[in-house]
């Protein structure tokens, strides 16, 4: 599994939980409109919650610029991918 | 104090004014910091008077009379204030409408902002390159010249205005959809007495900072956060609603920072704050004298939970504090006591809808219903209950609230048959239920059909309006109600339609045009949206789809046999 298949497994995981939604109705093209409740108070209790979840923090500034759950997932493969870089280091 | 005395105190006093006497005395004095675009500004009296003043030179080169009006669609930023106040400075009528969201489609926007243009005679429209670039797509049929900053004459010099107290001094528009926005008149006279009246409840002082993260285009956020402090004297530091939404603990930065002692907000935006705090976070909130919960019901288990989790960090009970409030009056008709936390009464829920009556228990058998008290009103405002009738109901029994005052509206711009069905022989009547006991006001519910969401009143049958074509759905069957959530401590919105399709790929289909058409239309995304066969909603007698006897099927095990 690559990263980012790994990222999108967890996070469509916390959207699900979230926003009760089913985890399967979940695609990469998957907009904010398809999804019942996800306006932008569920948004930021979403990207808090995948913070907590995947210990990273977004870049604020790039939070209304997301289109698709493909494009959140690639921003948290971004906050990542330097913890990834450590892990390696320290191992 | 007489209404006569009340007059002549304010005969001559106009905000101009009110703002050119603090401009004399403290110039250099602190009005706002405002956080806009990674930059802090901050905004003197001076410096608002010398920005302000382009504004003012452009109202007086495109020859505006006084009273005529200005629309200012600006992002909330520095410049946004400086087109209000320099409307104001030349005598016009500014109203602040909201800037486009960023999911928001371009020809809904502009649908609506035209018509409201359209109604209210806009004369200039003071706004941002991008948005007057958008604007040559979607003209308004009644001329309107847009200006952005490039547009602007080069002067610091105010102009001296020609107005006098009884003049409207801005409108306040209400949220809504297409055709039901509505202009509410607020003449400086009114203005001033809200500002005066308010400050003396609240206590103001020169001690007191504010911080805001309200949108000016809302009631709460232009009165309380905007002219309460910039004709009292007391600073104000403001965020953007969008950053706040994001990011809701930036409000308990600019706290900790400024050492703020005093918020508006919504009954939601407290669940926001206690739903997206970390508990390993911490701020000192010890400086807040009042959390002040508005514009929605006002929930004692919100509160309850705010103090709580907040507690900790300096939030104590007697600094949360509750206000019944609306733009008709220009903002608030009561206000809790400072220093004391607000009572909150439990009475019997059945009483409550069998009978009319509050009746206080300590049944604990009995169906309860908790109601927060929304204070006494503030000086010189009556408030009181009346029947269907016009009749005036004693403490304790449920009618509709109705206020009274020096500082009630004028109406509604240009639309007489709505003002007159509210604006009724010196009282407004504000279609919201509630009761009185000891000169205390409680709020439980609402007359009409109007839905709050997130702090802001849209009309149910506006929304279905909005979703009138949407493929696939029964021609008018489709019903909106609110539902309320704990959790969010505010109402959701809840999206019923019948359809003869069964297939699957069809049904999310037309539950994906419902959320689009919902979102284009009216800014508002449904928290669930049921599709059922046909005659599953049910009619009155009147023909008209019952909005409570369906929310009450819904709530129903009829629901889960009749979902498809």
């Amino acid at each position: 599994m690559t990263s980012t298949e790994e990222t999108f497994g967890r996070v469509c995981s916390v959207i699900a939980a979230e926003l009760g939604c089913a985890e399967c109705d979940l695609s990469a093209a998957t907009t904010a409109e398809d999804v019942d409740g996800w306006d932008s108070l569920a948004h930021a209790r979403l990207i808090l919650s995948l913070e907590d979840h995947l210990n990273i923090r977004f870049p604020g500034e790039k939070l209304f610029e997301l289109d698709c759950i493909g494009d959140l997932v690639s921003l948290a493969d971004e906050a990542l991918a330097p913890k990834k870089e450590n892990t390696r280091v320290v191992a | 104090m007489s209404l006569l005395s009340f007059w002549k105190k304010y005969e001559q006093d106009t905000v101009s004014q009110r703002i050119l006497e603090r401009l004399d005395q403290t110039p250099d004095r602190l009005y706002a910091r405002v956080h806009f675009a990674d930059t802090t500004h901050s905004i003197s009296y001076r410096r608002l008077a010398e920005c302000a003043a382009p504004y003012a030179a452009a109202c007086a080169k495109a020859n505006l009379s006084a009273g005529d009006r200005v629309v200012v669609l600006k992002e909330q930023g520095p410049d946004l204030l400086y087109a209000f106040f320099g409307a104001i400075f030349a005598g016009a009528v500014p109203t602040i409408l909201a800037p486009p969201s960023p999911r928001q489609d371009p020809a809904h926007f502009w649908r609506g902002h035209r018509e409201v243009m359209d109604r209210i005679r806009a004369q200039l429209l003071f706004t941002t390159s991008k948005l007057k670039t958008e604007l040559i797509s979607f003209p308004t049929d009644h001329a309107v010249t847009a200006i952005t900053e490039e547009d602007l004459p080069s002067t610091t010099r105010l102009p001296i205005p020609d107005t006098s107290s009884q003049d409207v001094a801005f409108l306040q528009h209400s949220s809504g959809t297409t055709g039901t926005k509505k202009g509410v008149m607020i003449s400086h006279a009114a203005l001033l007495h809200q500002v005066d009246a308010y400050a003396r409840r609240l206590g103001l002082n020169e001690r007191d900072h504010i911080v805001s993260w309200l949108p000016l285009y809302h009631d709460m956020g232009l009165i309380a956060c905007c002219l309460l402090p910039v004709l009292s004297g007391v600073p104000v530091t403001m965020i953007s609603p969008f950053d706040w939404t994001m990011r809701p603990t930036l409000l308990f930065d600019l706290i900790e920072r400024a050492k703020a002692s005093l918020v508006w907000q919504p009954n939601f935006a407290f669940q926001h704050l206690i739903n997206c705090v970390r508990p390993d976070d911490n701020w000192d909130l010890s400086s807040v004298r009042a959390f002040i919960d508005c514009s929605e019901r006002c929930r004692p288990e919100t509160l309850d939970q705010f103090a709580s989790k907040f507690g900790p960090m300096g939030v104590r009970k007697s600094s949360l504090h509750t206000c019944y409030a609306m733009a008709e009056t220009v903002f608030a008709a009561t206000q809790s006591e400072p220093g004391k936390a607000p009572r909150t009464e439990t009475i019997d829920a059945q009483a409550l809808v069998d009978e009319g009556v509050a009746r206080p228990t300590l049944d604990t058998h009995a169906t309860t219903s908790s109601v927060l008290s929304c204070g006494k009103p503030i000086d010189d405002v009556t408030v009181l209950i009346m029947d269907e009738e016009g009749n005036r109901l004693p403490d304790r029994r449920i009618g509709e609230i109705c206020v009274s005052g020096p500082c009630l509206a004028r109406g509604y711009d240009r639309q007489p048959e709505k003002s007159a069905s509210v604006f009724r022989e010196g009282w407004y009547h504000t279609r919201d239920l509630g009761y009185l006991s000891n000169g205390e006001l409680f709020v439980t519910g609402r007359v009409d059909d109007l839905l709050i969401l997130n702090g802001r009143n849209h009309y149910a049958h506006d929304l279905e309006f909005a979703l009138r074509d949407t493929s696939g759905i029964v021609p008018g069957r489709i019903i909106s109600f609110s539902e309320y959530r704990e959790d969010l401590g505010s109402d959701v919105l809840i999206v019923l339609a019948e359809t003869r399709e069964t297939d699957t790929a069809a049904l999310k289909t037309i539950k994906k045009n419902i959320r689009d058409k919902m979102l284009d239309e009216t800014g508002l995304v449904p928290a669930s949206i049921h599709l059922f066969p046909p005659l599953w909603l049910i009619k009155s007698t009147s023909g008209k789809i019952s909005r409570e006897a369906t929310a009450q099927k819904y709530n129903s095990p009829a629901r889960e046999e009749g979902l498809i």
